[in-house]
């Protein structure tokens, strides 16, 4: 709607009650101080009929109002400032007065922070060798410039060590991509979080962790754990990004706190790496980072082949990733994930499959009948009919794929011994790798 | 559990408890002051100060990045609606159309020579997010351009229905 007022036609936005806030700051996010709106009670999906044309009837006035007598009023917030030098402030106090102040800014996660003292923060910035004032983009929904200085600030916050820059720094690169989609990813009301993962020789140099446990956490997982909550951190802060407004996720998952930050497990892939695939040289030191949403355990232990155990993946993704999420035909850019655990990559490639059979394989199964999506979204079947319209030829096919195309399956090694492997939906924006800069 | 073994586990607890609460026989020995602070944990950068508990002056970062945006003017709304173009879009949420039919209603029956452009119906593609991941980056702007160019709306009224 930015767009139309920009176009020099006036708006009238009717959200409801619940949304109005991430209305405003989202209109707000690009210009628009002060787009008219006109809250109605919520909801308004999901209830009956009679309902729906009961709350038009009641706000018929107010609408009417604001399409012929609403007035601009906000007075503008331009700050002056220049991004760079950060604004200090100076607290007298203990740790935990700092600690404290920055709850009441907002300035958290809901864990205590380390203080971001002008000293760390300058020893924070000692392991990049991009200059403090690099403006890295924008973060949505508040559009808070990113400077390297403000990802050094956040990164003292979450207990990094310097040498964790780079991968902070990548990261953000990666998400501020337009093709990445972090406004509409933060903002959902889907529980969508970082899933960033790291190959080269800069996982064992930092020892990000990408055996046992990788997306866990205790002593030696510093890197992954902390890297990941920068991450978050600067979404929440510079980008604003908090539940219940900016962030209007329904219930949210424990990686909005700590992204999950892992590495592959590139010596028990037999095939390319996840980077590779990117177009990436194997040597080189990569970021991708996914919005992930859903993540279903494959506890498979007993399968007598690898094919067995990929209709077991396909019945599963398909059923999570179009039934419980959604399918996304009109996603060109998406990309499912699937890591595999060492021991089941290793059946499969000892019985000859390879990346691109698997991936054939799964796209072949991984199936919904339209009848069944027809049902999932009964309430609303023109989506179907729109999304359906995103496939050139889904009538010759023997039911809708989970993706578009083999390729658009992102598949991975990651973790230690033991028979899981992980399918993570995404949220169907592009995923981005970077190469990590020191 | 049998019996017995109630007892038994019973007398063990209350045995503990009145060890534990009496009198130490001889005083623990206190271990002397180390020769040097254990190291501490690399986690923290060296510049942290080991304060605290002591209240001391913080100069501290603001980590939350200045927003610098231009600002986009509203444009006036009409006095009337009357013989006005009023598009009506929807963001393909479910009951939003429903929600724009029953506005169409109202408007048809109660503002004189009001012209309706439902957009859900003449454009569907603009029914979903428009931009990616569902279409280009100017599809918002394509959207903006027909509204005015080829419907003329004077007006549109938008359901952010969820």
């Amino acid at each position: 709607m930015v767009e139309v007022e920009k176009a020099g036609i006036p708006v009238v936005l009717v959200t409801t009650t619940e949304f109005e806030g991430l209305a405003k700051s989202s209109a707000a996010s690009f210009g628009v101080e002060d787009l008219c709106m006109v809250p109605v009670p919520h909801p308004i999906g999901m209830i009956p009929l009679e309902e729906v044309r009961a709350k038009v009837d009641a706000a018929f006035p107010e609408i009417l109002k604001a399409a012929t007598e609403w007035k601009p009023q906000a007075s503008g917030s331009v700050q002056a400032r220049e991004p760079y030098p950060a604004e200090t402030l100076e607290i007298q106090g203990t740790v935990d007065d700092v600690v404290n102040v920055y709850y009441e800014k907002g300035w958290t996660d809901g864990l205590p922070i380390i203080p971001p003292t002008t000293e760390r923060v300058a020893e924070m910035l000692k392991g990049t060798t991009r200059k403090p004032d690099e403006i890295i983009g924008k973060v949505p929904p508040r559009n808070g410039i990113l400077t390297v200085e403000v990802v050094a600030a956040n990164a003292v916050m979450a207990g990094c060590k310097p040498e964790y820059m780079p991968v902070i720094i990548a990261a953000w690169e990666a998400m501020l991509e337009t093709s990445h989609g972090w406004q509409a990813q933060t903002t959902t009301t889907n529980p969508v979080a970082p899933l960033v993962v790291v190959n080269g020789p800069i996982v064992k140099e930092l020892g990000i962790q990408y055996s046992t446990g990788a997306l866990g956490g205790g002593p030696g997982f510093q890197p992954n754990v902390t890297i990941g909550r920068a991450v978050n951190l600067i979404g929440d802060i510079v980008g604003g990004s908090k539940p219940p407004e900016g962030d209007k996720t329904t219930l949210g998952q424990t990686a909005n706190i700590i992204a999950m930050v892992l590495g592959e497990n590139e010596e028990a892939n037999p095939w390319t790496t996840l980077a590779e695939d990117e177009g990436f040289d194997r040597n080189a030191s990569i970021v991708t980072v996914f919005g992930a949403r859903s993540r279903v355990n494959f506890n498979l232990h007993d399968s007598k082949t690898g094919e067995d155990l990929m209709r077991v993946f396909a019945d599963t993704m398909a059923s999570a990733g179009m039934m419980a999420e959604n399918m996304k035909p009109c996603s060109p850019a998406n990309k499912e994930v699937l890591v595999l655990s060492p021991e089941h990559v290793a059946q499969l490639a000892n019985e000859g499959w390879t990346k691109e059979t698997v991936r054939t394989f799964l796209w072949e199964h991984t199936r919904v009948s339209v009848e069944a999506l027809q049902l999932r979204f009964s309430a609303n079947p023109k989506k179907v009919d729109v999304q359906l319209e995103c496939y050139e030829d889904y009538k010759s096919w023997d039911g809708i794929p989970l993706v578009r195309k083999p390729e658009d399956l992102a598949i991975f090694v990651s973790g230690g011994p033991g028979k899981h492997s992980v399918y993570f939906s995404t949220n169907g924006y592009a995923p981005v790798a970077k190469e990590i800069k020191k | 559990m049998r019996r017995s073994q109630y007892a038994l586990v019973a007398g063990l607890l209350l045995t503990s408890i009145l060890v534990a609460c009496s009198p130490a026989a001889t005083p623990t020995p206190v271990p002397p002051p180390p020769t040097a602070a254990p190291a501490l944990p690399t986690t923290a950068p060296a510049a942290a100060p080991a304060t605290g508990e002591t209240a001391v002056n913080w100069e501290l970062v603001n980590p939350e990045g200045i927003v610098k945006q231009e600002k986009v003017e509203v444009n006036a709304h009409p006095a009337s609606l009357e013989g006005k173009t009023i598009a009506l879009r929807w963001n393909g949420k479910q009951n939003g159309d429903n929600f724009l039919n029953r506005l169409a209603e109202l408007l048809t029956e109660q503002v004189k020579g009001v012209k309706l452009v439902k957009l859900y119906e003449t454009d569907p593609w603009m029914n979903i997010s428009l931009g990616p991941p569902y279409g280009s980056p100017d599809d918002a702007i394509k959207a903006a351009k027909k509204i005015k160019d080829e419907y003329k709306a004077d007006l549109v009224i938008a359901s952010q229905a969820d």
